[in-house]
């Protein structure tokens, strides 16, 4: 044991430093590249001003401010995947915020002069307002972000909805505070477009770290599939808040830029309608991705631009154009719902500038270390089992009247391959998601070396209970090496006693080495199968649960599947229980057989026992064989 | 008690309304796992159609069944060009394919007609009040809530006994298994689309009759009420879009006339406090609609 | 002044009042040799001549930032009036040897964009613009005059917003304030002997609470008692609650005062006199915009507050005809119309009396304007940014408006 601990410590440190090396290879091309691209945009923005109206320069200061606000809403809505209304009601807090305080005073004893807390007497520097007010932005997008994570996809963006409206009637309402539905002037205005610049490169910066930042990845695998998340030990509530949180304080860095460019504030300034702008600017481009938000904001902005020219009728291009009223609303409405309709993904899809020029990069880069032929690379030694048995004891659940498992108690050993083998209907991926906390057990217990499992499947897969599923859940649009990397991630954290795989070996074990930078949608099945083993492993499991890893396979590929699965779980030093309603499969790989019938076990002993075992052969061969 | 039945005659008056509309919300997110915020648009297709008729002097007899045909044709077409082509895309793409919709209906009215509403004079029969004892009932809440209840048995009676409801209620539960046993997705999703298209005409032509006005926003604000009484009923359970409508449409009466004046304006806020606290207690709604995710 | 081409008559008094310096209000009796009924025709080059001094270096140049979405109520009859006039002065010969120039932009988008807004102004601006005419409401005002700055005059045409009268910022109101058309009504509604009344407003639009506001000030301060304020939202399509809630009061007040327009006026009224109760409802100017009579008998007896009426003291019927026997379509409104064609008048008074078309030249030469309009006579002489002018208070007989009354109030809520 000793030994096996001082040997930990190595292993555990190199893979660490990896994951940091490669946190600066994602993150520092794509902040360049999305920088090189904000820089290009603005010079050929600054090209179109100096031929023209200084209207345009106006307009250059609305698309960075856009941007801030896109790029805002994407840290939240594009990494995790639920939408929000509530964004702008953040930002209309933040900017009321600002211009109460930075309102010249003499100004406020005209509009409002009843404002309480001594504000009317109040006068700080737009700046000193500024931070102060993304400051309650923040503090206020922490509240909202504590009930809005907790729920999840509907909920959450009506609770949201509810929080915009809310704001909105309140400062229609609060008349001696906001000067209700008249607009607030004399806010302190900006000049040129300097800020608006600099709030644009920070919201790339922001967005770009956050999306490479570990909150950021485990945010992400939430949005891909909640479910695996939970079940690879990663908890939804806090990557969510934390994104809530730095989209809001975004958001409202966004939202007073915006009041100064104006320089008034109204409570219909922050409108739902606007937050629907703001949306199909971010869905346009594609929301997943920086660059994805920086192509729609400045697709919409531009468009709606135009169209607005076009709509007063001039005469353009040797014709003159009908006066159209409400024509940037059509363009609006029209590229929203061609994009949704033929590219629901946006115009760009998942393509990000940064990943783009790295895989360029790395391509034309002389030296690029001759990827290991996969599978052979990888004799990785193998791990001692630690940690102590896994036992249920009287598990049951009850649904409705139907008793979908009952009493059932096995003990697994470390190390040990352990098949559950039953007829469809018996009970198997129900007994699964009773392991794995998915299902509230009736009754019963479950423990991992002595250690009571209770609690969400997160909590349990910390503990050690790593599982894959009968529907393959892989994260779709994530690369190969991010699914595995991201479980490798959670390990960092709560698994570091136990002796890691890299996530190098996991994916040459896997025989996904070349295909690593390719999304996990793209795999075909068999690969998705062992991806999804791999991304388990990654967690250094004290125990594996595979939910029926062979389904859909012909039996020479289920043959590969045994081999694979017991290279694994050498390799990681982890038991198994594999699920599955293969016999064949079943008994190839086990050393020891349960089999479940109507929920309840029928019998239990080694490959050879079962087979011999008439009850066996009746409910489970018969039934299924017949 | 006097004035506590009065709200609610007059609650349930307007919730009807918003029960009506949100069935329909509630339908086509049992089937298709939408919320649609095109929806309202029905109500204003059927304003123009009810401005463009009354203005020749067509009777109100004849123009109510084209508006309400109008509505369930624009439903129809909506889910044709639209929604049929993204039936599997995630919840969020519907939802903004809803509101690009909506978007578009907004901007076609102001471009093909005017930014300027469209007037229209209401029939006499919309603001009758007859005495009954110490209340004023109004004789359009009646028929408001007599059609609502026609409406709302003879879709029970629909969901229960036609081949047509039958699809719809399982397709409700589980599409995938729906088709496997045989149910035409293409053609319930149509359907439904119609039916909900249906319920919205007659929420509109009741609503109509009294708005006097047509104008290119106008469906946007009942139609946040009818998807706000659907979610409080629990998405996708019809029982519970009408009693979340009919609740909606009480709630507000009651806090209209009970918050202290300098309160009222922020009637919306209070229910939409009430509609979050509900969220954060029981986030599926009133109602639960089996939908736990098959692992 | 009767059916001589109001038009260009108005038009020329302008100018002749404007090169007076706006000392002399009498030159109105210089009447302009007759013009056109309609643009196009060319009988009246005196128009311009009479004036005589002031030759201009440049075209003047009109920009009017129009938002035809919400403030369409006002802007959309407002631009057909302001064009009207425009080629109505045109085809007299145009003002200090040049012709005016209108350039009318739409600022109003789904949803409201003000950034946008502010591009548009500054487009105008930008294309040479001496002069702005502006739109009803604060949302799109308050940007505009951020980007205006001060550097030329900003006419607020339909708008009673107070916060948009701002001479130092160059902003001026075409007609009066909500304080002053509410005051008005409150004065009104004294002088018919009322002492109680409720007020309906809604948070939603400064115009639908300041109204209620000042009315509530000078009601109550004239010993009349406000029992309540209802709130309704825009958008309301049933007002049972509020109606149960005056209808069960006892005794039932005399007044029920509420700025409201169209829909929510129509539903509010039927509603109302269905649950019988009889007081009298005052409204204000968005009742006229709204054609609110149109709703028929239970419209009968509804006072509002307006800018004008058509009387021999103004040339509103006379543009109004003109406008019709012109386009072949009404302009609209009774008032909204004419107070766009008051605009441009305005806007070439102050040209004259600057005998300039620079924009502080014009701000400066503002404070002297007082010049005959279609709706009146609108001076800016010792008032500020908001003209002092009498409140029509009209009310609705045999479905169509009538005038009930006109002056200025006596007391002004809030000042």
């Amino acid at each position: 044991m000793a030994n096996t601990t001082t040997a930990t410590a190595v292993p555990a440190a190199r893979t660490r430093s990896v994951s940091r090396s490669q946190l600066r290879s994602i993150a520092l091309p794509s902040l360049l590249a999305n920088w090189v691209l904000l820089g290009l945009l603005f010079a050929v923005g600054l090209l179109y001003a100096s031929g023209g109206s200084s209207a345009r320069d106006l307009l250059i200061s609305d698309l960075l401010i856009n941007l801030v606000l896109v790029l805002g809403f994407h840290i939240f809505i594009g990494n995790t995947g639920v939408l929000s209304f509530g964004h702008l009601g953040i930002a209309s807090v933040a900017a009321y915020t600002m211009a109460l305080l930075a309102v010249p005073s003499d100004r406020k004893t005209v509009l409002i002069p009843n404002a309480p807390w001594g504000i009317p007497e109040i006068e700080l520097s737009p700046l000193v307002a500024s931070l102060i007010g993304i400051g309650v932005g923040i503090v206020v997008a922490a509240l909202l972000g504590l009930v809005a994570a907790r729920t999840s996809g509907l909920a959450a963006t009506m609770i949201t909805l509810a929080f915009l409206s809310i704001v909105r009637q309140v400062a229609e309402n609060r008349k001696d505070l906001t000067g209700g539905a008249q607009n607030l002037s004399s806010v302190p205005r900006l000049e040129g477009w300097s800020w608006p610049l600099f709030g644009a490169f920070l919201a790339v910066l922001v967005a770009v770290f956050f999306r490479s930042s570990k909150t950021g990845r485990l945010a992400v695998a939430t949005r891909e599939d909640e479910l695996a998340a939970g079940a690879m030990g990663i908890e939804v509530f806090t990557p969510r808040l934390v994104a809530f949180v730095v989209s809001g304080g975004l958001v409202a860095f966004g939202g007073i830029l915006r009041v100064q460019s104006l320089g008034s504030i109204g409570p219909s300034q922050f409108s739902f309608e606007f937050t629907i702008l703001i949306l199909a600017m971010l869905v346009v481009g594609g929301m997943r991705t920086v660059t994805g938000a920086i192509a729609g904001t400045v697709f919409i902005t531009v468009g709606k631009e135009v169209t607005r020219f076009l709509g007063d009728g001039p005469d353009f291009l040797g014709f003159t154009w009908p006066v159209v009223d409400g024509l940037p609303d059509l363009f609006l409405a029209g590229s929203l719902l061609a994009v949704l309709l033929t590219r629901p993904n946006g115009l760009l899809g998942e393509f990000d500038l940064g990943g783009w020029a790295m895989r360029r990069f790395r391509r034309s880069a002389p030296a690029a270390p001759a990827s290991v032929p996969d599978e052979m690379a990888a004799p990785v030694a193998p791990q001692q089992a630690t940690g102590g048995e896994l036992v249920t004891s009287g598990l049951g659940v009850v649904f409705g009247g139907f008793t979908a498992v009952d009493d059932v108690s096995i003990t697994v050993a470390p190390g040990r391959i352990h098949g559950l083998i039953g007829p469809n209907g018996a009970g198997k991926t129900t007994f699964v998601n009773l392991l794995t906390g998915l299902v509230d057990p009736t009754t019963g217990t479950v423990h991992l070396g002595g250690k009571e499992l209770s609690g969400a499947p997160y909590t349990r897969a910390r503990d050690g209970v790593a599982r894959t599923f009968q529907n393959l859940r892989v994260f779709p649009s994530l690369s190969v090496r991010e699914n595995v990397a991201v479980a490798d991630l959670v390990a960092h954290d709560h698994r570091s006693h136990r002796v890691g795989v890299s996530v190098d070996e996991l994916l040459a074990l896997s025989g996904l080495t070349h295909m690593a930078d390719r999304s996990a949608a793209t795999l075909d099945y068999g690969n998705q199968r062992r991806l999804e083993i791999a991304r388990a492993a990654a967690l250094r499991p004290d125990f594996l649960l595979l939910d029926e890893p062979t389904s859909g396979m012909s039996s020479s590929e289920s043959l590969e599947m045994v081999d694979h699965v017991r290279r694994v779980a050498t390799a990681i030093g982890a038991g198994v229980l594999v699920i599955d309603h293969d016999l064949g499969f079943i008994t190839n790989i086990c050393e020891h057989i349960t089999v479940l019938d109507q929920g309840a076990v029928l019998a239990e002993g080694t490959a050879e026992e079962i087979q011999r075992d008439p009850r066996v052969i009746e409910a489970y061969l018969g039934s299924g064989h017949a | 008690m006097t004035q506590f039945v009065q709200n609610l005659i007059d609650g349930l008056g307007n919730g009807s309304t918003y029960a009506l509309l949100a069935v329909g919300v509630s339908m086509l997110f049992g089937v298709m796992h939408l919320v649609n915020f095109a929806h309202g648009e029905l109500l204003t297709i059927g304003a123009y159609v009810i401005y463009g008729m009354r203005s020749n002097d067509i009777s109100w007899w004849a123009t109510i069944p084209v508006a309400i045909l109008s509505a369930v044709m624009l439903s129809m077409l909506i889910e044709f060009v639209a929604f049929r082509r993204v039936r599997t895309a995630s919840a969020f793409t519907l939802l903004l394919t809803s509101f690009a919709i909506e978007i578009l209906s907004h901007a076609a009215w102001r471009i093909g007609v005017s930014s300027t509403p469209r007037r229209y004079e209401a029939p006499d029969i919309a603001f009758k009040v007859v005495e009954i004892g110490p209340f004023n009932i109004e004789v359009w809440d009646v028929v408001s809530i007599a059609v609502a209840v026609a409406c709302f048995v003879g879709t029970a009676i629909m969901l229960r006994t036609t081949m047509f409801g039958l699809s719809i209620r399982a397709a409700s539960e589980d599409f995938d298994a729906a088709r496997l046993m045989g149910v035409k997705a293409n053609r319930v999703i149509s359907g439904a689309f119609a039916f909900a298209g249906l319920l919205a005409g007659i929420a509109g032509a009741i609503w109509l009759v009294r708005r006097g006005q047509a104008d290119p926003r106008m469906g946007a604000e009942p139609l946040l009420k009818a998807v706000i009484a659907a979610i409080i009923g629990g998405l996708g359970s019809l029982p519970g879009a009408v009693v979340g409508g009919l609740s909606l449409g009480i709630a507000e009466v009651y806090f209209r006339s009970w918050l202290p004046s300098d309160l009222q304006g922020l009637t919306d806020s209070f229910v939409f406090v009430v509609i979050a606290i509900l969220f954060v207690v029981r986030p599926q709604g009133l109602f639960n609609v089996a939908s736990a995710e098959r692992v | 002044m009767r059916r001589t081409s109001a038009v260009a008559a108005f038009a020329a008094l302008a100018l002749v009042a404007a090169a007076c310096g706006g000392d002399d209000e009498e030159t109105a009796s210089t009447e302009a040799p007759a013009a056109t009924e309609a643009p196009g025709a060319t009988e009246a080059p005196g128009a311009t001549t009479a004036p005589g001094d002031c030759t201009l270096d440049e075209p003047l140049k009109i920009g009017y930032a129009a938002d035809f979405d919400l403030g369409g109520i006002g802007d959309v009859p407002g631009t057909k009036g302001a064009q009207f006039v425009v080629d109505s002065i045109n085809a007299a010969g145009g003002v200090g040897g040049q012709q005016v120039e209108l350039e009318i932009k739409q600022i109003s988008q789904t949803p409201p964009d003000p950034a946008a807004a502010q591009r548009a102004v500054q487009e105008l601006l930008d294309g040479g613009a001496d002069i702005l005419l502006g739109p009803p409401f604060s949302d799109y005002g308050l940007p505009l005059l951020e980007v205006t700055k001060g550097s030329v005059p900003v006419l607020f045409v339909t708008s009673t917003e107070i916060t948009l009268s701002d001479p130092s910022q160059g902003s001026f109101l075409v007609s009066f304030d909500d304080r002053v058309q509410a005051s008005a009504a409150a004065e009104f509604a004294t002088k018919q002997g009322y002492t109680s009344a409720v007020t309906l407003s809604s948070s939603d639009i400064p115009y639908l609470n300041i109204t209620t506001a000042a009315f509530t000030e000078v009601f109550t301060g004239a010993g009349g008692t406000v029992d309540k304020d209802l709130s309704f939202n825009l958008g309301d399509t049933d007002f049972s609650a509020q109606v149960n809630e005056i209808a069960g009061m006892d005794p039932q007040p005399d007044a029920v005062y509420s700025a409201f327009f169209l829909p929510e006026a129509g539903i509010f009224l039927k509603q109302l006199r269905e649950a019988g109760v009889e007081s009298t409802v005052i409204s204000a100017d968005g009742f006229d915009a709204s054609e609110v009579w149109t709703v028929g008998a239970d419209a009968e007896g509804v006072f509002f507050t307006s800018h004008t009426f058509p009387g021999p003291d103004n040339g509103v019927q006379a543009f109004l005809d003109d406008y019709q026997a012109a386009k072949g379509e009404p302009v609209g409104t009774v008032a909204f119309g004419a107070l766009g064609a008051d605009a441009v008048n305005i806007a070439v008074a102050a040209a004259l009396a600057a005998c300039s078309t620079n924009g502080a030249d014009l701000i400066a030469a503002m404070a002297n304007v007082s010049v005959d309009t279609v709706t009146g006579t609108t001076s800016y002489v010792g008032v500020g940014g908001t003209p002092k002018r009498d409140v029509s208070i009209l009310t609705v007989t045999d479905g169509a408006p009538a005038l009930a009354d006109a002056f200025y109030p006596s007391v002004v809520a809030g000042g």
